[in-house]
């Protein structure tokens, strides 16, 4: 924890896109996001995990999407016009992350992110934080999207 | 390694594995007694060690060489056909096949061979053992009997000329016999050789030769002449007057005109099998796996368009779209064909793969194989490779008695075995029949209930057929330990998820005493199927008409609840109804009307209710991937014209496990 502390406060530009989840502010590293779309139709697939809304038809490609607000264990909320579906590429599949908005990319010095204090990161539904960034307008919350996605994480949900 | 030597290497370890292959087949043909097989074997052993020589393995090229003067001896039956003889030939065979493995990870061929070549030293008289090496080679080079002589010059910028000479000489050994040829493998190795060498061959057809090397890169030129023409002329006329000479030396003419016979009847084989090749290239599978995929988005495009054409009306755009329809069908069909490939490819391992086993475990096997032809989809094809190895494999360990127990029985000592394929319908079927001990129904009733994989009271309920069934139950196994032979990889379970996965079913027929016969019925293809697609509330589900009998209105007078469990009455005989609008939750309102579909799962038929049928039309089969591969009762999904994604039913997953409940 001591290094990884330290690896964060180099003096670094990191580019983030920032994103709502009810009140709460996310930020994602910009190079684990493939691109940002709107929701288009989407095909349920019954009996799958709650936290799966379903699939969609990207360009071609059958693409899983996960509402963030089922995995966070957030109360749902309908699609609405600020809805938005980040994707990402993780272990060779694409997969889209439903959010409530996405706002805008900003630019984050790591010195602006703090790791979190141990007694939060140390418990199992908290290992995809990353830290929290600070802006001049409040707090962001990092997280690392390839955790919310690993298999294990899934695998202890069930 | 250059580029051009890594070709060269990779083109060798495919070739040396096809004839690997063919030798296998051979060994067993031997056995059996056909003594044709003993020149292929040679022949195969002889290209292998050219190939091999050319590219510097030695030890490769020395074991080769030990094998085929074994081989010589054989043929010229200085060496009788033993199981003991076989043995060693086929330890050979595995050691060259180590070696190439060994080539193609490492780039050596550096396998402890000592013991082989010692046995293999010991087959051959010590005479003919000690005989120079290369001396036996050159003895090749004589002209005896060659009708053409052909000169080739290879390309001066070819990088490794002795390895594309070793190439010309093995193309000209499919149209002709190569007599001999100069300079010998060792001086082409050389770096004196200017890539000029001279075959000599004995072809019926110059054209066919001409044709041959011509296909062959990085030659320059090439000339071809008729040789000895006079000589050979004379030869005739001396046996023509022999001939008349006497009675005897007619006959004697008679015989050798007969070989002749033969010889030119193997010439036209050979040609025939160049033909073949000649027609076909090698393409990397992933190439045609990418067409396949591409394919697959022009159909997906083409409903799109389809779809478009309908709305818009315009007649000029649904004659073009009309007849793009009809050439994406039509290439959908070909490379369809060209992702077939026979069942031989898989089957021709088992004669081996039994006899081995059969003689491990002291057992008298007579192996069938039938319908080699039969085509399937390559990926089809690869899947259930490994099941059949398990099965195969069960027959001869579990099924087939051993010689005493049979004698007992009161059966022949060998035991046989069939393994069989054929296209049915839509289906291609393989059945794997022996008549072993069969499957005894009460014990395996005692291990499901001791493994608990049913209840007593189950067990009772259920037929003889249903108990047979539980042999494809994980962690049921009808021996108490799982021996060397059959314990190993995959189970019996397995052989029923993968046949299932792939669209197909599984069903076995025994009678104990009698013997067993397991019937797999697989789909042709898998990527694209015809589908039904339903509608429940404002959802549309696929379902594979593979699995479909046929479709009936739900009404009141063939609609039953039995003790709470719905029926739906298909004449006179009551079917297990299940509401996909309950197995899925659908949360809308019923609809006024429903359908049934009754669908077909290991012989028993269900009625899956849906809302309406939509449309029938051709699907491409997407995999679900990550959280959702596991998920039961969908094979994939699918997108339809209108850019739609529509979940596929996978009726064996849908319909629970082994049993409903």
């Amino acid at each position: 924890m001591q290094s990884e502390s330290q690896v964060l406060k180099g003096d670094e530009t990191v580019q983030v896109i920032v994103f709502n989840l009810g009140e709460e502010r996310y930020g994602v590293d910009i190079s684990q996001v493939r691109e940002i779309i709107r929701p288009t139709q989407i095909t349920r697939i019954p009996n799958a995990p709650d936290f799966i809304e379903g699939v969609i038809n990207l360009r071609g490609q059958i693409t899983t999407i996960i509402n963030l607000r089922k995995r966070f264990g957030m109360e749902p909320k309908p699609i609405d016009n600020d809805t938005r579906i980040i994707v990402v590429e993780f272990d060779n599949a694409v997969i889209g992350m439903m959010v409530d908005t996405v706002n805008e990319v900003k630019y984050l010095s790591t010195s602006d992110i703090e790791a979190l204090p141990n007694i939060i990161t140390a418990r199992e539904e908290a290992k995809f934080l990353k830290g929290v960034g600070k802006l001049p307008d409040g707090l962001l919350i990092m997280i690392d999207l390839n955790k919310v996605l690993s298999e294990d994480e899934v695998e202890r949900l069930r | 390694m250059s580029d051009e030597m890594e070709e060269y290497k990779q083109e060798f370890i495919q070739e040396a594995r096809e004839y690997l292959d063919i030798m296998n087949q051979n060994f067993i043909k031997v056995e059996k007694g056909d003594l044709d097989a003993i020149n292929e074997i040679f022949r195969m052993a002889h290209t292998i060690k050219g190939m091999a020589g050319f590219m510097g393995y030695k030890n490769l090229e020395e074991l080769c060489h030990k094998l085929e003067s074994a081989m010589g001896k054989v043929r010229d039956g200085e060496i009788e056909v033993t199981e003991e003889l076989i043995d060693v030939m086929l330890k050979a065979v595995d050691a060259i096949e180590e070696m190439i493995d060994r080539i193609e990870d490492e780039d050596n061929d550096n396998v402890d061979v000592e013991h082989i070549i010692q046995a293999l030293t010991n087959l051959v008289d010590a005479e003919k053992g000690d005989e120079d090496f290369a001396k036996a080679e050159k003895t090749d080079v004589k002209p005896d009997g060659a009708n053409l002589r052909v000169d080739v010059y290879i390309a001066d910028d070819c990088v490794m000329k002795s390895v594309r000479a070793a190439l010309v000489i093995e193309t000209l050994s499919e149209v002709g016999e190569v007599v001999g040829f100069i300079p010998d493998e060792e001086d082409m190795e050389k770096d004196t050789f200017d890539g000029h060498f001279v075959v000599y061959l004995k072809a019926p057809d110059a054209s066919a030769v001409e044709n041959a090397i011509s296909n062959v890169a990085e030659i320059d030129r090439f000339e071809i002449t008729p040789v000895e023409a006079d000589e050979r002329a004379a030869e005739q006329a001396e046996a023509e007057t022999e001939i008349t000479e006497s009675e005897i030396k007619r006959a004697e003419g008679l015989e050798e005109k007969e070989t002749e016979e033969k010889a030119e009847s193997r010439i036209d084989k050979k040609k025939e099998r160049r033909k073949r090749k000649l027609e076909s290239i090698r393409v990397n599978i992933s190439q045609l796996d990418t067409i396949m995929n591409l394919v697959g988005e022009l159909v997906i495009s083409k409903g799109r368009l389809l779809q478009i054409a309908a709305e818009y009306d315009i007649p000029e755009l649904k004659e073009a779209v009309a007849i793009m329809d009809k050439s994406i069908t039509s290439l959908q069909d070909e490379i369809m064909q060209i992702r077939m490939v026979k069942v031989e490819r898989v089957f021709s391992k088992f004669p081996r793969m039994v006899r081995d086993l059969a003689r491990k475990l002291g057992k008298k096997v007579d192996f069938t194989m039938e319908g080699l032809d039969t085509e399937l989809d390559r990926t089809v094809l690869d899947e259930i490779s490994d099941p059949l190895v398990h099965l195969v494999r069960n027959a001869v360990d579990h099924g087939i008695e051993t010689p005493e127990e049979r004698k007992a029985a009161g059966k022949d000592e060998t035991g046989r075995i069939k393994l069989a394929a054929w296209r049915e319908k839509n289906n291609i079927i393989i059945e794997l029949e022996d008549d072993g001990r069969g499957i005894d129904v009460e014990k395996i009733k005692q291990k499901a209930i001791e493994r608990g994989i049913i209840s007593p009271a189950e067990a009772e309920s259920m037929s003889e057929d249903e108990l047979k069934m539980l042999i494809f139950s994980p962690g049921f196994s009808t021996k108490d330990k799982a021996t060397e032979v059959s314990g190993r990889g995959v189970g019996m379970d397995v052989v029923k998820t993968t046949v299932e996965r792939l669209g197909g079913s599984v069903r076995v027929f025994s009678e104990k005493g009698k013997g067993t016969r397991i019937r797999i019925h697989l789909p042709p293809t898998v990527a694209i199927v015809k589908s039904l697609l339903v509608k429940v509330a404002d959802e549309t589900y696929a379902i594979p008409i593979s699995s479909v009998v046929e479709a009936l209105y739900v009404g009141e007078d063939n609609w039953k609840v039995i003790h709470g469990n719905p029926f739906m009455i298909v004449r006179g005989k009551l079917v297990p109804a299940f509401k996909l609008r309950d197995m899925f939750n659908v949360k809308n309102g019923r609809p006024e009307k429903e359908v049934g579909i009754i669908v077909e799962k290991e012989g028993e038929r269900y009625a899956l209710i849906a809302d309406t049928i939509a449309e029938q039309q051709e699907i491409v089969i997407k995999p679900l991937t990550g959280y959702l591969a596991k998920i039961k009762g969908f094979s994939g999904v699918t997108i339809l014209g209108d850019g739609r994604v529509v979940p596929i039913l996978d009726i064996s997953s849908l319909l629970g496990g082994d049993r409903l409940a």
